[in-house]
């Protein structure tokens, strides 16, 4: 009998088109700071925990590449393909600007976000229980604010050239592709190494600026015994150089553009699962630390270091069929409340300077910038879900998130010299979706 | 002389297929009976155990799932073992070596017998895709031959070990 052979166009065809649709969705989202806090409906129905007992590929090789065999059978392939319809909700306002007590406020425009994500872990080697590939793409991180025509969007209105915020519309999202391999050393222990390699676009309103960045994830898994499992995960900075993002005026009247390095940063992470009635209830915990305080880029917008704790019980109500999910996550707001800045204006121009990276920010907009134009502050993250196995090997997941509202304020010194508030909150629901194929 | 090398693979290749496996009798037993089976005689094929109904256990020392099932293999050998009738179970590590075998075996402390299957010739004869796998075989027909009756791929679950043994009630 001749062999079932793929057409390549098709292959070719359908990886092109997963690809491009990954780099069209604009992921302007955030959770842990600008990260995502997992990828698919399986982790995000946990309340994003992966790193101890992932339970699909997607998580697997975002979570812990040294996730072996993960799902109830050995050594299945497994596909999973899932998508995310993100709805951040985003208010800025800024008050006393003028010393008349006013607020100026707005909600930042384009509310829903579609976010594709792919993953493929399959055994391979001699002995394909104890190595295994593993692929993932997805976007892992985003955020931004488009509050252009709206009220906070008012141009010259501390004179020309001087609008009444700093970032009125950014957009940053970042794409990862992601092979990762596996190696089970011993039956309870495997280890595991993923290439990262990231894709970020940056607009910071003046055009989109593109770039590179590449990065390593390594982790491990040990099972002390059958139903207890720990891992640990170790990802690397990543910096992406966005060139000519940043468009500053100049004395003389003209626009002076520079480049902004932004650096993913490295993140440790430690996990712990447990297994019980009968493998029917898994219990999953960890605690991820993300140093935003030590990485080019977020570190020069006072980013502080954050500690993400989360939490997971899986229960599958009915044997292979039907698994109920329910999660919390927590992470401490890392954008760092500054008060008692000077944004004054003086005759002779700003009283004061930031520099971020050698580029001069007047003290105001830098404040403004870092409040309303990247206010990844949301930090407490309730999530639910389930998945329903339509077959032995195929499976349909949804879940959903609803990260709590939470708020940050400073205060300073505007440029009319009078004392300024700005303030920004954030919400965020998400719906997931995903189907996982085993062969 | 290729010809010869053909024909003897071929021979070999088709007493498989006719009679499934081949099993070393000394790391079969390992203390334990398996009637039919004559002392001397060093292999064995599942056609050779002389019981009405075996039941085989396929799993892999590499396989956390099995790692996890294995209690449940146990109880399910337990079980079986309570019953009026005697009924062989076999375990075999599909890809393990001797020494992985017996090292699944002596961890979960397993009450059967346990194969080394590396070439994982079991799995391709019962067609298993996925471990762990438990495998009823039945005889059946004029020659007594082994039929399959029951199969789980997957996490075996105390209500698996419930469906094989109120299987072999009913069939006792």
């Amino acid at each position: 009998m001749r062999p079932v052979e793929e057409d390549p166009m098709k292959l070719k065809l359908a990886t092109l088109t997963l690809v491009t649709v990954i780099l069209a969705a604009p992921n302007v989202f955030s959770t842990n700071g600008d990260n995502m806090i997992a990828i698919g409906p399986v982790a995000r129905g946990m309340g994003g925990v992966t790193i101890a007992n992932p339970q699909d590929a997607i998580s697997a090789v975002f979570g812990n590449p040294a996730a072996m065999c993960f799902s109830r059978y050995c050594p299945s392939t497994q596909v999973d393909f899932g998508g995310t319809v993100f709805m951040p909700s985003v208010d800025a306002s800024i008050s006393n600007a003028f010393g008349m007590n006013q607020t100026i406020g707005a909600s930042s425009k384009d509310n829903i976000y579609p976010i594709p994500a792919f993953g493929l872990s399959l055994p391979f080697g001699e002995d394909m229980e104890r190595w295994r590939f593993g692929l993932a793409a997805y976007g892992v991180s985003g955020l931004g604010v488009d509050y252009r025509g709206t009220a906070i969007d008012q141009k010259d209105i501390f004179g020309p050239g001087a609008p009444l915020t700093a970032g009125d519309y950014t957009s940053l999202q970042i794409m990862k592709f992601a092979p990762a391999i596996s190696y089970q050393a011993a039956p309870n222990f495997s280890l595991g190494a993923a290439v990262h390699i990231d894709y970020a676009v940056l607009d910071l309103g003046t055009g989109s600026s593109p770039g590179f960045g590449y990065g390593v994830q390594l982790g491990s898994i040990w099972r002390p015994a059958p139903n207890v499992s720990l891992g640990f995960s170790y990802t690397t900075p990543q910096k992406v150089r966005h060139e000519n993002v940043i468009a500053q005026p100049t004395p003389t009247g003209g626009i002076a553009r520079y480049d902004l390095n932004l650096e993913a940063p490295d993140q440790l992470g430690f996990g712990a699962s447990w297994e019980g009635m009968d493998n029917l209830l898994i219990l999953s915990a960890e605690v991820k630390q993300i140093n935003w305080g030590s990485a080019e880029g977020y570190k020069d917008f006072d980013w502080e270091d954050q500690t993400v704790y989360a939490a997971g019980i899986q229960y599958e109500a009915v044997r292979d069929k039907l698994f109920l999910r329910v999660g919390f996550n927590y992470g401490e707001n890392p954008v760092k409340a500054n008060n008692g800045w000077n944004g004054a204006f003086t005759p002779t121009g700003p009283a004061d300077v930031k520099f971020v990276q050698g580029i001069p920010f007047p003290t105001y907009y830098y404040e403004t910038f870092r409040i309303v134009g990247f206010p990844a502050v949301v930090e407490s993250h309730t999530t639910f879900g389930f998945t329903y196995s339509i077959k032995e090997n195929f499976d349909l997941s949804l879940a959903y998130m609803y990260a709590a509202s939470n708020d940050i304020t400073e205060q300073g010194t505007g440029p009319a010299g009078t004392p300024v508030t700005i303030k920004s909150t954030l919400s965020e629901e998400s719906i997931e979706f995903g189907f996982s194929w085993r062969f | 002389m290729r010809s010869l090398i053909l024909f003897l693979v071929c021979s070999v290749a088709s007493a498989v297929a006719a009679e499934g496996p081949h099993f070393p009798v000394t790391e079969a037993r390992n203390n334990l009976p398996l009637r039919g089976i004559s002392d001397d005689a060093e292999t064995f094929t599942l056609s050779n155990v002389d019981a009405p109904v075996v039941v085989l256990v396929v799993f892999d020392l590499y396989c956390p799932v099995c790692q996890k099932s294995a209690p449940n293999m146990k109880r399910l050998a337990e079980s079986i073992q309570g019953l009026a009738t005697e009924i062989p179970v076999l375990g075999f590590g599909s890809g393990d070596t001797i020494f992985e075998t017996q090292k699944f075996k002596d961890k979960f402390k397993l009450p059967f017998p346990c194969i080394s299957d590396r070439e994982k010739a079991v799995s391709a004869y019962y067609h298993v895709e996925r471990t762990p796998s438990i495998i009823v075989l039945e005889r059946s027909g004029d020659k007594g031959d082994l039929s399959e009756t029951y199969r789980n791929e997957g996490y075996l679950g105390r209500e698996h070990v419930e469906q094989v043994v109120a299987l072999l009630k009913t069939n006792k």
